[in-house]
């Protein structure tokens, strides 16, 4: 019984260090209901009697079996980043039990020390415990597992899933060269049933996700053909009504061609397509002619485009609709901008350089800048509860955006890499 | 010695710029291209010497003379660019903002005498095209010193507020630390107030004010600080 008891308060200890360093790396607090400190006391338990029995071939797997469900109920969250956590976590434990076997074996050698295997472990578990808490508590530590996090969340889907399906193969392949009289050839096939069924209900959700993607695109085209059309009758009226004010012009006295040089002058000079609004890439052009559109009578507008290719070919759907919401937020605030201020200039530039699409707008101002509030949350010029879009979009870093002033000039670029 | 970079696809042009050019400054350097080349983006690139471009719009490559300009403008703000175009007023004036351009000249319309007042007007001027810079979190500021009127402290916010002939930009920092950003056309003429003496156009110590090249009168003129405001 005492000899239960020690496991399981060793099992307490290191259960509690990796429930520690996960919360603090999740940024929860352990809260105290009835859920989570059963599921605590389950996993507890679970870990105290394989380690009690020694279940050795189990006891390899345990962390993967058991903790994924434990940190699900503590904090629950999607399962590609829960899976991540998972591993960071498990990677410092291992980091950890290595250091403690190495300074313990060290100890024990160089002063000759006479320890029972069983205290050796317990011993080695509370240090490991110690700097679980001091791992937790770490800014800097904390710091490194968002960066981890950051690189591990850039891993695509199918990707992820072809790593974990080569890791459990891999992990099955040694453990059943390394235990294979112990190991159970069903609780193998259980295992891998389960990721199998896992692996389909994932890619099943990541083909519904391709399938609502590929419909935004189909609604982005059919609104962008209803733009072209409005666009070609626009211009077509445009030319019509140009033609007969020039066919009045010549048969009218001076002061009746002032007034129609004057009006002609207002048709040209708002709005500068370097090509033809169709020619920019679908769904930006869309986007663009929508959001200038009412402003079309009240800005100098001068759209420069330098990609005649479809995007689509150079950039992810995800990136592309990334790239499509910062532009709305840009080109929202330039608009707005550009109208309260008194030379009125917008200009929208679409280029590409080297490996990135580059979609550069500039605008007039005129303004009271807070500069080292810009960007910030609820920090807004327009003085009201506004101040999310710049936020949210210097947040995202699927596409780049910088921000600058060059003199009377509001910069806003945005970059997107293309596809290797 | 100045530097001149002409960009023009026709050689009968780019040889009478030249001779304009040598009409107003005898000894200038002159590198001339027909279209984009590694030469010149590697003329762009160097910003070490100020330089004077001269740049047509319509080239018969791809890369038309506002693309030069954008790229030109990506490095190098203090370089003057004079457009030689037969476009209209609308086109000028939305280019002339956007790339801080000098000029504008139509080919066809008084061309000789537009471009050689322009050069003496640049050579006058004598570059004066260096950029104040301040790095905030998510923001980048330039602006031109010549395009600052003033700097006073707010101190509702405890913030030095930038003020231009159109926009106020507020930057944390002390009083002393922006003066040693700034160049010798700036003094401190009052304790919370730094003036851009270039552009004042009238001081009354008597009350305690300027008055500016725009018009605007600022209360923030002290006795104390008249030695500085005129050492000129």
């Amino acid at each position: 019984m005492n000899n239960y008891l020690v496991v399981f308060l060793s099992s307490f200890l290191s259960t509690l260090g990796v429930s520690y360093v996960y919360c603090k790396s999740c940024d929860v607090s352990f809260k105290f209901n009835i859920k989570n400190v059963f599921a605590f006391i389950i996993i507890v338990f679970s870990f105290s009697v394989i380690k009690f029995l020694d279940y050795n071939f189990i006891g390899s797997f345990a962390y993967f079996l058991f903790y994924p469900f434990f940190f699900y109920i503590l904090n629950p969250m999607p399962f590609k980043k829960l899976f991540f956590y998972l591993i960071i976590v498990w990677f410092y434990g291992m980091c950890l039990d290595l250091i403690a076997m190495l300074i313990i074996s060290f100890i024990i050698f160089a002063f000759k020390l006479d320890f029972s295997y069983h205290w050796l472990a317990e011993i080695m578990t509370i240090f490991v415990f110690i700097c679980m808490i001091v791992i937790g508590k770490s800014k800097k530590m904390k710091k490194i597992t968002n960066a981890i996090l950051h690189i591990l969340n850039k891993i695509h889907f199918p990707d992820f899933i072809l790593t974990l399906f080569t890791l459990f193969v891999f992990l099955m392949g040694y453990t059943l060269f390394a235990n294979i009289n112990h190991l159970s050839i069903s609780l193998v096939l259980a295992f891998l049933i389960i990721l199998i069924l896992m692996n389909f209900v994932f890619l099943i959700q990541y083909k519904i996700n391709s399938v609502e993607t590929i419909k935004f695109t189909n609604v982005l085209k059919e609104n962008n053909k209803f733009y072209m059309q409005v666009d070609d009758e626009n211009r077509i009226f445009k030319h019509n009504l140009l033609a007969k004010l020039l066919s009045i012009k010549s048969v009218s006295n001076k002061k009746a061609r002032l007034l129609i040089d004057d009006l002609i002058l207002e048709f040209n000079s708002n709005v500068d397509f370097s090509n033809h609004i169709k020619d920019i890439p679908y769904g930006l052009n869309g986007v663009l002619y929508q959001k200038i559109y009412s402003y079309l009578n009240d800005l100098d507008i001068k759209i420069d485009n330098q990609i005649d290719y479809d995007i689509f070919e150079v950039l992810t759907p995800r990136r592309y609709n990334v790239l499509v919401e910062k532009m709305i937020v840009s080109l929202d605030n330039a608009l707005e901008a550009s109208f309260k201020s008194v030379e009125k200039l917008l200009i929208v530039d679409l280029y590409e350089q080297d490996h990135d699409i580059i979609i550069e707008i500039k605008n007039t101002f005129l303004d009271n800048i807070n500069l080292d509030d810009l960007g910030t949350l609820n920090y807004s010029t327009k003085r009201t509860k506004g101040g999310l879009g710049l936020f949210s979009a210097l947040r995202n870093k699927e596409v780049g955006l910088t921000v600058k002033i060059v003199n009377n000039l509001f910069v806003s670029k945005l970059i997107a890499k293309k596809n290797k | 010695m100045i530097k001149f970079v002409v960009v023009d696809d026709d050689e009968k042009e780019i040889e009478r710029v030249k001779a304009l050019i040598h009409e107003v400054v005898e000894d200038a350097k002159i590198l001339s291209f027909s279209k984009i080349t590694n030469g010149l983006k590697a003329e762009i690139q160097n910003v070490d010497e100020h330089k004077i471009y001269v740049l047509d719009i319509e080239l018969a490559n791809k890369v038309s003379g506002i693309t030069i300009a954008k790229l030109i403008r990506e490095v190098d703000w203090e370089s003057e660019i004079i457009f030689i175009t037969n476009h209209d007023k609308m086109f000028e004036s939305t280019h002339r903002s956007i790339y801080e351009v000098f000029d504008f000249i139509e080919k066809f319309h008084d061309f000789d005498k537009r471009f050689k007042k322009d050069i003496k007007e640049i050579l006058k001027r004598n570059f004066d095209n260096k950029m104040f810079k301040y790095d905030a979190n998510n923001v980048e500021l330039n602006i031109y010193y010549r395009n600052i009127l003033y700097i006073y402290r707010d101190t509702e916010e405890r913030k030095l507020v930038i003020v231009t002939p159109n926009n106020k930009y507020k930057v944390s920092m002390p009083i002393k630390d922006m003066l040693s950003l700034l160049d010798d056309r700036f003094v401190q003429c009052h304790r919370s107030c730094i003036v851009n003496k270039n552009r004042v156009e009238v001081k009354n110590y008597k009350e305690g004010y300027f008055i500016l090249d725009t018009g605007e009168k600022v209360y923030l003129l002290s006795k104390m600080n008249r030695k500085l405001m005129e050492n000129e």
